[in-house]
């Protein structure tokens, strides 16, 4: 047998296809199916979430422990308590049992907890003062979450988030800490979309309580000046800002017909 | 912040990977082309009985190449799917001929005649003792027997 020197025609181990374009389609279809299953999952969850009986979200909860308190808070406490009796009384949810507890922080915030805990920062309380609208509308902003069941639908799909990412590390890999963090960014989607709905709930039971909304715009205004987030960050952010969150009540109380 | 700098390397490794494969393909492809009269054949059948060896020698070559960022990465979300990773072939590949390119140089230098029974291993290195984490390389041996006949 004789030998002819040839190279082969071709690189068959090469493949013929842009290695980039490949890559790009299979990112691409990824993030659709895990953001499909997400959806999905908390689509199911909202619907599930809002049927839990209210007895049974009180049994759900896990006792928790604030500081103690001096005189002064206590004072206070009952104070917010009065102002949040009395809004409680134009919702449909008169059955329920609301308390406010006051956490002293310097941080400007207040939390819906599960089983009707309302926690405000007094941080918050030392910007907006005294005005009693003005703290019916914040704790107005907080029973809309009690009315939507947010806490425990936000409870929900931080499971749900955690079981796809639990899923997804278990292959302990780079990709899946992409996905990971773009899911979290999702998420805060949803946040923002729950806290929106959330003041619109607040403007119309501002408005049965008092006849007028202005505080909740002025409480949002001082708020504002506090934004630790700049504006063009504000995707990454569990809130929507102060601005947006004005211009979304100004036009809601217009297209009712609400007094501002 | 971890996903800033996992794209950061990606694209890095994209583009470095890019290059360094053309450029490495380029010379291969050269080197091929000059020593393409050293025949080089797996089978020992190929030694013409006819002709007095002179002289037999063992020939080796080796070459150990490790993944970019970008070629893991796009492994790790093939997995997903499955199918063929590209990204290995082609690295693969390279390894495989700049193994052989580096046993046919020894081949020239020894003034060898004929490789007959070459033989291509690959064992991965770096990630070996069981770490999950490592980055991953392969070795890719070659060897063979050269033959030279007396002139």
């Amino acid at each position: 047998m004789k030998y002819v020197p040839k190279i082969p025609d071709g690189d068959v181990n090469v493949p013929k296809e842009s290695i980039l374009k490949t890559f790009l389609f299979i990112l691409f279809t990824l993030f659709i199916i895990i953001y499909l299953i997400y959806l999905l999952l908390g689509f199911f969850t909202d619907i599930i979430v809002k049927k839990i009986p209210w007895q049974y979200e009180k049994i759900l909860v896990y006792k928790y422990f604030l500081p103690e308190k001096d005189r002064d808070i206590i004072k206070k406490e009952k104070k917010l308590q009065k102002i949040l009796n009395g809004l409680v009384k134009y919702t449909d949810m008169k059955n329920r049992d609301f308390k406010v507890r006051i956490y002293k922080t310097d941080e400007k915030n207040a939390l819906a907890l599960p089983g009707g805990d309302i926690v405000v920062f007094s941080g918050i309380l030392k910007i907006i003062g005294d005005d009693e609208r003005k703290i019916a509308a914040i704790l107005a902003h907080e029973l809309g979450h009690y009315a939507h069941r947010d806490h425990l639908c936000a409870i929900g799909r931080k499971l749900i988030l955690t079981l796809i990412l639990t899923f997804l590390t278990k292959t302990d890999n780079q990709a899946s800490s992409l996905f990971a963090s773009s899911l979290d960014k999702i998420q805060l989607k949803y946040s923002r979309d729950q806290e929106k709905k959330a003041d619109l709930y607040a403007v119309d039971l501002l408005y049965k309580r008092y006849k007028r909304i202005k505080e909740m715009i002025e409480v949002l205004n001082a708020l504002s000046g506090y934004e630790k987030i700049p504006k063009y960050f504000s995707f990454f952010s569990t809130h929507p800002t102060f601005e947006d969150r004005i211009k979304t009540i100004k036009k809601y109380a217009k297209r009712k017909g609400y007094r501002i | 912040m971890d996903l800033y700098i996992l794209l950061t390397l990606v694209i890095l490794g994209f583009s470095s990977g890019t290059i360094a494969e053309k450029i490495h393909y380029n010379s291969i492809k050269k080197r091929e082309t000059e020593l393409i009269n050293i025949p080089a054949v797996t089978s020992g059948d190929f030694i013409d009985e006819e002709k007095e060896i002179e002289n037999v020698y063992f020939l080796d070559g080796a070459c150990v190449v490790a993944l970019d960022y970008f070629k893991m990465f796009f492994a790790e979300i093939k997995k997903f799917f499955g199918g063929r990773i590209q990204s290995y072939e082609t690295l693969l590949d390279r390894g495989k001929r700049e193994a052989i390119l580096r046993l046919k140089q020894k081949a020239r230098e020894k003034d060898v005649d004929i490789i007959v029974n070459l033989r291509i291993e690959t064992s991965t290195i770096g990630q070996s003792a069981g770490k999950k984490k490592g980055f991953g390389c392969v070795e890719v041996f070659t060897y063979a027997t050269g033959i030279k006949y007396k002139k």
